[in-house]
């Protein structure tokens, strides 16, 4: 333990009465003992993103997919859209959730009498039916059982709408208030009582384990399992996690991750001029979104998840126009797994998904890819800008390639200080033009594709020959290792960890421990893991000390 | 202007459509009664990053003229008022702090609030954006308390470069897609209403019975709803409160939305607007196709964005064009090969930062003439409207926070006068936006920073 400060998960607040003043709002109630490690994170809910809520949609009502998909996207950050904070219900958001609750009632009305049948006739045997759905439906739309309040409080709904129109308009109401509930909307992540420290519920751990896995609902089995109360110890958490690894949700799902930290959903954004890339349309923008989607769905569900084969594969899943793309030897049938030209690539930092949405309009840009690559796959920081700075993109050129179009951050001492550890890591990309097009040549020049990579870390730093050489360098690496881990973390607990606060008395500090704790086992998950296997990050986040508790402080 | 679902079911039961109706004698007759009447009073921020780029002569430090920078707006001279010499402090400090000029622009333009971002998420200002304080007085009785359109404004590189508005501490997003401002404002395209005045000039209408049902059933929903939420958020920790209390009030104004008592089959005076339908440029748009192109956006937000105004569907709304250090997106129509950030940059491609600023002018320039061109009453919508046009940036080159560019257009009503110039000298944009509020009746000792409040307002009357 460093000198001085608190150590984890001792916290002065939580003896008996507390000594140093609280946060405003803050309940004093002690609450649940906090582990050593501390909690994941403040009394929390977590509003389904869009393709969670759609996903649940889809197992709680067998709706068709795409309830959602013209909704108001989900805020970005630091390259995810699930950052818990930025998951609101402005008015735009509940507006949406009405009309699509309203238009799935319908449908459910339309349904009453197989989704909630109905023997008797009476008003007494109605209430009964309509009393058994709530209890069902509900405890499947609320993630949990409801409480008897609540079972009293949708059969006035139930009985009052029966009273103005049908049986089945009855049904519906209750699901289209089913449908917007926040117990429905809301990951809740607020335990049993109001004290400072939460101990979560089986059932909201069982909904946390899913939805990170998965993306959608708890299947039967852990929901049975959160009934009986089974999700307690980590190896029971361990258990349904890799249970679910062979959910069919779940490499869809994960492929949302990879492709969220590799920035390549970010591709359908980003405009290439037709002037500099000619053959570069609406098709092959899709047609490569496509093949990226594929190949790292491939990845989980036949690769094992590995890290390994996601950076180093000489393969993907093609279709004509990506194997024309790439220039493969075989030419294959829709969506085939077929090799790439020997030497020319390796994995998905030379995919054409990867290359072309880490590029710009006219150009292949290393600057932002060298940029993604410090940052994003090395997870190493960049320093800002010096204040005043102005950058300015050189001009396109006919006579120089793209490197010497860049060469100013190099040549310039101002601009070199950092551009040293950006720019040797896009330039080792340089046989990639802007829309991923393999080239040796730019301009009538050979390219020069040679690299480095510099202020990483001792085992990767050093120059390369060309962005084979760099992947091969890194993608066994820890380096590499530990930032899937907490890109992993980031994306999966929809927050940025916390880093160190420069006071060891900061209230910082101790979330600080608390989520290096939790990044530390992940990468001593994933390092342990023999295929690299991405999966295991999850499986050592859901068996952490902390990932039960939740706490104010 | 009523709800839009009660036009619906009007048009299900006069059989009329869209256009057709608006050319009818019904509607003109009462419509020229109305013209007596009281026209409600508007707020419409117009906002574009990153300042305009200009030779020094013209932009540098608030020298903006008509024959340059401002060329489009020559001809609307006598609806302008310029506010030159305002700094946007708050972001000026913030950036001091995190180095970061963008994001601190945007969060401290309608604010004048400094504090500062924290690591990872952005945290926003805890101070309200003009346009929702202004909402809070004149938002009410219309469907939409306020309506935030974007183009392309969720396409920047941090979530704080993309968040203009600010509401109980948390960003509003803009809405980039026309096609979900048509959705949300005209549902599956709806006709104009059929005003029914009475002799105190108050439109009622007939409700069909289902009307009534189908209200009992939403209010019952809607009852629980806020009821299980406020169950929630008194379960969960300080942190979430910002959250669930947005919650609660997206409920409440969709609630509001329901009519409440029926009398006699007719809706009762007061739940609504009272106002008469104005303009008769109300109808419901047609905006075409959608598109990924930022010059079809701009014009569907555009047009969408005026219909919200004439129908009266909102009477504060933003548009909010782009973002600060927006990349990745380039105006190639416009034969600017670059994104708006390497163009604020300007340097080099100067004479392409300057098409885009053209353009960007351009647009606004169109849409003040617009509601100047719509008749209202004797006067004319932009007489009864405060359009703020407004940057967060001044010589974005120099990544400057002061002597914003902010001008105003129209009248307010009668509250603003224009064709003049108003001067702050380097003050703190602060009191620009308290003299906004004032406008609209609100008289604010502070605004956001306490420490950038000293000196006084100059009224825009």
């Amino acid at each position: 333990m460093p000198g001085g400060g608190t150590a984890v998960g001792t916290n002065p607040v939580l003896t008996d009465t507390p000594t140093t003043p609280l946060p405003s709002g803050v309940s004093t109630t002690p609450g649940v003992p906090l582990p050593a490690s501390g909690a994941l994170g403040p009394v929390a809910v977590r509003r389904l993103s869009n393709d969670e809520y759609d996903t649940t949609l889809q197992d709680l009502l067998q709706a068709a997919p795409g309830t959602a998909v013209n909704f108001q996207p989900d805020a970005r950050n630091l390259g995810y859209r699930n950052v818990a904070a930025a998951l609101t219900v402005p008015l735009v958001v509940a507006e949406q959730y009405s009309t699509a609750a309203a238009k799935l009632a319908a449908q459910v009305s339309a349904n009453a009498a197989t989704l909630a049948p109905c023997a008797g006739s009476d008003a007494a045997a109605e209430v009964t039916c309509a009393e058994s759905f709530i209890t069902s439906f509900g405890a499947n739309a609320f993630r949990r059982p409801l409480v008897a309040e609540e079972v009293t409080a949708y059969s006035k709904i139930f009985q009052d709408e029966r009273g103005r129109t049908s049986y089945a308009e009855g049904i519906g109401a209750v699901a289209e208030t089913l449908l917007q509930s926040p117990y429905f909307l809301y990951k809740t992540e607020m335990g049993a009582g109001t004290g400072v420290a939460r101990l979560l519920t089986a059932h909201e751990l069982a909904t946390q384990i899913s939805y990170l896995v998965t993306g959608t609902m708890p299947d039967p089995d852990l929901m049975a399992a959160a009934n009986g109360n089974q999700l307690t110890t980590a190896d029971q958490r361990e258990a349904q996690a890799r249970r679910l690894f062979k959910s069919n949700r779940t490499p869809t799902w994960l492929r949302g991750f990879v492709t969220q930290w590799t920035s390549i959903s970010t591709l359908p954004a980003v405009k290439k001029d037709p002037a500099f890339f000619p053959t570069y349309d609406t098709n092959l923008q899709t047609a490569i979104i496509e093949e990226s989607n594929r190949f790292v769905d491939a990845v989980f569900a036949n690769e094992g998840g590995s890290l390994a084969t996601l950076f180093t594969a000489n393969w993907s899943i093609l279709n004509p126009a990506t194997a024309a793309h790439y220039g493969t030897a075989a030419v294959p049938s829709d969506w085939t797994k077929t090799n790439l030209p020997p030497g020319q690539r390796m994995g998905i930092l030379t995919s054409a998904g990867f290359l072309a949405a880490n590029a710009k309009a006219i150009d292949s840009f290393p600057i932002r890819r060298g940029k993604v690559l410090r940052t994003q796959i090395l997870c190493r920081p960049l320093a800002p800008p010096p204040p005043g700075f102005v950058p300015t993109d050189p001009e396109p050129s006919t006579a120089l390639t793209t490197r010497e179009r860049f060469a100013a951050h190099s040549q310039n001492p101002v601009c070199a200080s950092c551009h040293v550890e950006i720019d040797p890591l896009g330039l080792g990309f340089e046989n990639y033009d802007g829309i991923g097009l393999y080239r040796t040549s730019e301009n009538s020049k050979p390219v020069d594709a040679s690299g480095a990579i510099v202020n990483v870390s001792p085992e990767v730093d050093g120059p390369f020959t060309d962005a084979i050489a760099f992947i091969q360098r890194i993608s066994s690496s820890q380096v590499l290792k530990d930032c899937v881990a907490r890109e992993s973390f980031r994306w999966g607990v929809g927050r940025v960890n916390v880093s160190e606060p420069p006071d060891q008395t900061s209230p910082d500090y101790a979330k600080f421990l608390s989520d290096k704790a939790v990044l530390d086992a992940m990468s001593a998950q994933m390092t342990a893991s023999p295929t690299s296997d991405i999966r295991e990050l999850l499986v050592a986040l859901v068996r952490a000390e902390s990932y039960p508790y939740r706490s104010e402080l | 202007m009523l709800s839009k679902s009660l036009i619906k079911r009007r048009e299900l039961m006069l059989g009329l459509g869209g256009a057709g109706f608006l050319a009818s004698s019904i509607f003109r007759g009462s419509f020229v009664e109305a013209q007596a009447a009281q026209f409600p009073t508007r707020l419409v921020i117009l906002f574009f990053p990153g300042g305009v780029y200009y030779p020094v002569t013209d932009a540098q430090y608030g020298n903006f003229t008509f024959d340059a920078a401002l060329k489009p707006f020559a001809p609307l001279k006598s609806e302008l008022l310029t506010i030159k010499g305002m700094n946007n402090d708050a972001a000026q400090s913030m950036s001091a702090t995190s180095n970061e000029p963008h994001g601190a622009g945007m969060r401290g333009l309608l604010t004048g609030d400094s504090s500062v971002k924290k690591d990872g998420v952005a945290e926003w200002a805890a101070t309200d954006t003009i346009d929702q304080t202004i909402a809070g007085v004149i938002g009410k009785g219309v469907e939409f308390p306020s309506l935030q359109f974007g183009v392309f404004s969720d396409f920047g590189a941090q979530i704080d470069q993309r968040r203009l508005i600010v509401k109980g501490s948390l960003a509003q997003p803009g809405v980039d897609s026309p096609a979900s401002m048509f959705s949300r404002l005209f549902g599956d395209g709806v006709p104009a209403p059929v005003p029914t005045t009475t002799s105190t000039g108050t439109m009622t209408a007939p409700l069909p019975p289902v009307m009534a049902d189908n209200s009992a059933r939403k209010r019952s929903i809607l009852d629980r709803l806020l009821t299980e939420v406020a169950a929630i958020k008194a379960a969960a920790g300080p942190g979430e409160q910002a959250k669930l209390n947005e919650h609660l009030e997206s409920l409440r104004s969709l609630e509001m939305r329901i009519p409440t008592t029926m009398t006699g089959g007719m809706l009762p005076v007061g739940t609504g607007p009272t106002s008469p339908v104005p303009g008769i440029g109300c109808m419901t748009p047609n905006i075409g196709a959608a598109s990924q192109e930022i010059p079809t956006i701009m014009d569907q937000q555009y047009d969408l964005l005026y219909q919200s105004i004439v129908c009266d569907l909102s009477r504060v709304s933003s548009i909010q064009m782009l973002c600060s250090a927006q990349s990745g997106l380039p105006f190639t129509w416009l034969g600017a090969k670059d994104d708006h950030h390497t163009l604020e940059h300007g340097g080099p491609l100067a004479t392409d930062t300057v098409k885009v600023d053209d353009y960007i002018m351009g647009q606004m320039a169109k849409f003040v003439t617009r509601l100047k061109n719509t008749t209202e009453g004797n006067g004319t919508v932009l007489d009864n409207t405060l359009v703020l046009m407004i940057s967060e940036l001044s010589n974005a080159e120099q990544h400057s926070h002061e002597n914003i560019l902010c001008m105003t257009a129209g009248k307010a009503s009668g509250k603003v006068r224009p064709g003049r110039e108003i001067d702050y000298q380097g003050q703190p944009n602060n009191l620009g936006l308290r003299s906004i509020l004032e406008v609209f009746g609100i008289n604010q000792s502070s605004i956001g920073d306490a420490n950038l409040n000293s000196g006084s307002p100059i009224s825009l009357a």
